[in-house]
């Protein structure tokens, strides 16, 4: 058989084990092991064995990792998502599904200092569903718009995701970063259009409230300083080239710690809660990446990706049509797969395709992390969905999907517009030296 | 479970939070230093590099112990208890098999480097002690995943 054929079976052997409940990286880490040592030897395949786990775990680039983690874990403890919902509340609340439109706001502000999707949709779902429910929203449109809005989390920077494919690619923290900000900005207006037509078509989904005047409204503003504060100095300072990425993230997490400390929200409890929450997060993330990493070796030495690239290259047809097949692939993909498990799996398989076709590789870091936002919030696997389901009782993971469902048509909308204008994300990066 | 090895992994937990704060501290140290005292913290880089081998290895065992490692949950639920359970023991055999052979080799990394003498390039720290650290933390690991493949091992028996 050839090394490639070889590959092709070691991904289906892969993909059998994951579905018979073997861990993530376990599935990735056994069949790269086994492959490797079939194709460059026992002895080789051992060594790696011993090098790959210490080596990437002690390794500068990835200790940015944990410390972006932390920074949204201290800004929960904070309290800095129940200010900003208080706020885009009283600017958005008299508005037919204000509440939800409020949500998906805060959301995206929250997104601003905190890395993780997950993290975003759990915090602001803890604010925001009971208060939508108090006021009779209806409980699909609730958890829906909680959902969708978390997803932001990677998106607008820090983002974890944007961690990992910088790790993967080799491509700038600081330029990925970036290059979310914009669309970032033109989802959150997307899922605020969403709702809007979505309470239009059924006003009884989510009632207006009463309006707050005006110069009450711009007070309230002031009240979100510290996650302004935040980002400026976070995003700022990595912009301007004051601090590295990891610097950044080691000050953000003590800058959101201090604004804990100075609310008297640190208590021994949630310290230890938030910490403990990093370490484990940070260990999920390299037990899946070191099997990853062991999966790469296999993948490289069966030269897979560059027959991929090669072919992919040579089709004759367009290299849209490949990126919209990429596309639909991670569509199907985000459905079935683990968030994580499916970056690290298909980033080394598509890079090279991407690359040879001279799409940038900026751009499509911002396509992919829109297209694992879809894959958070689409069936049977929707990992957000997943969280806000066991957040409310009174929905079934059924009835969240439902909600979820018009906020993809938001997401498909901003995949277009970055196919169409790509300088929709690069050109906050291209400013950058 | 053991109460040896729960407590051993409870101080594998607060050697990984301490880690966690160490390296948060020693990046905010070299930043405040550089820019108010005009005085970076020397080998800061290096020292997150090993803070990150105590924060990542130490909590591998409790993440396990959480149920924190990911795992794809569809086909199995469809199926009749025993045979979830008999799958649920496969992929937790699986499991210590990779980890076990895992703790071997990094075991083995660590005896090379010991003996090679390695230090870190700045601060002229030995290395092997950290791979030795981290081999604990691998071992750690496995042995929770012992007690996993027991568990499920009794539940296809007595489902």
């Amino acid at each position: 058989m050839s090394s490639t054929g070889i590959g092709a079976l070691g991904i289906a052997i892969m993909l059998l084990l994951m579905a018979f409940r073997v861990p993530i990286g376990v599935s990735m880490g056994v069949v790269g092991f086994f492959g490797f040592a079939y194709l460059s030897g026992w002895n080789a395949a051992l060594a790696m064995l011993g090098l790959v786990p210490y080596g990437n775990v002690a390794s500068f680039t990835l200790t940015v990792l944990p410390l972006f983690v932390l920074m949204g874990h201290f800004a929960t403890m904070a309290g800095l998502s129940q200010e900003l919902y208080d706020t885009a509340n009283r600017w958005f609340g008299h508005f037919r599904g204000g509440l939800a439109m409020a949500t998906v706001v805060a959301c995206g502000g929250f997104a601003a200092i905190c890395g993780s999707s997950l993290a975003t949709a759990a915090t602001m779902g803890t604010i925001a569903l009971p208060e939508m429910r108090k006021v009779g929203y209806n409980a699909k449109l609730a958890t829906g718009c909680v959902a969708a809005g978390g997803t932001l989390g990677i998106l607008i920077p820090p983002s974890v995701m944007f961690l990992i494919y910088g790790f993967l690619t080799e491509q700038s923290i600081g330029k990925l970063f970036l290059a979310g900000i914009a669309p970032g900005i033109v989802l959150v207006a997307l899922f605020v259009v969403t709702i809007a037509v979505v309470t239009w078509v059924n006003p009884v989904l989510g009632p207006a409230m009463v309006r707050t005047p005006v110069l009450e409204r711009i007070k309230a503003l002031r009240r979100v300083w510290a996650v302004i504060a935040l980002f400026f100095v976070v995003i700022g300072g990595m912009y301007f080239g004051v601090f590295t990425a990891t610097e950044a993230a080691a000050v953000g997490a003590f800058g959101a710690f201090l604004f804990a400390a100075a609310r008297r929200r640190v208590t021994w409890r949630s310290l230890t809660d938030a910490l403990v929450a990093t370490t484990t997060t940070t260990a999920m993330i390299f037990g899946i990446l070191i099997g990853a990493i062991i999966l790469g070796y296999f993948m490289a030495v069966t030269k897979v990706p560059m027959a991929l690239a090669a072919f992919f290259s040579r089709l004759p047809v367009s290299a849209t049509w490949v990126m919209i097949f990429i596309i639909i692939t991670y569509v199907i993909l985000g459905g079935l797969m683990d968030s994580l498990a499916m970056v690290l799996l298909t980033v080394p398989i598509f890079f090279p395709v991407v690359q040879a076709l001279g799409y940038d590789p900026i751009w499509f870091g911002v396509m992919l992390v829109i297209l694992v936002e879809v894959g958070l919030i689409t069936p049977p696997i929707g990992m957000n969905v997943f969280v806000i389901s066991g957040m409310s009782k009174e929905v079934s993971i059924q009835g969240v999907f439902l909600g979820t469902s018009p906020f993809l048509i938001a997401m498909g909308l901003l995949l277009a517009l970055l196919m169409l204008f790509p300088d929709l994300a690069l050109f906050i990066p291209r400013t950058m030296k | 479970m053991g109460a040896l090895l729960r407590g051993a992994i409870g101080v594998a937990n607060v050697v990984s939070l301490l880690g966690l704060v160490a390296m948060t501290a020693v990046t905010v140290v070299d930043v405040a230093g550089r820019y108010l005292f005009n005085r970076p913290l020397p080998g800061a880089l290096e020292l997150s590099e090993l803070l990150m081998v105590f924060l990542v290895f130490g909590a591998f065992a409790v993440t396990e112990l959480r149920n924190g490692h990911v795992d794809i949950d569809v086909v199995v639920t469809k199926l009749s208890p025993r045979a979830r359970a008999l799958c649920e023991t496969f992929a937790a055999l699986l499991s210590t098999a990779f980890w076990g052979a895992i703790t071997w080799r990094t075991a083995l990394h660590a005896q090379n480097v010991w003996r090679a003498g390695e230090t870190t390039p700045n601060l002229s720290l030995p290395i092997a002690p950290f791979v030795w650290a981290a081999t604990v933390g691998t071992l750690l690991f496995t042995l929770a995943l012992v007690v996993r493949t027991l568990a499920a091992l009794r539940r296809v028996v007595r489902p």
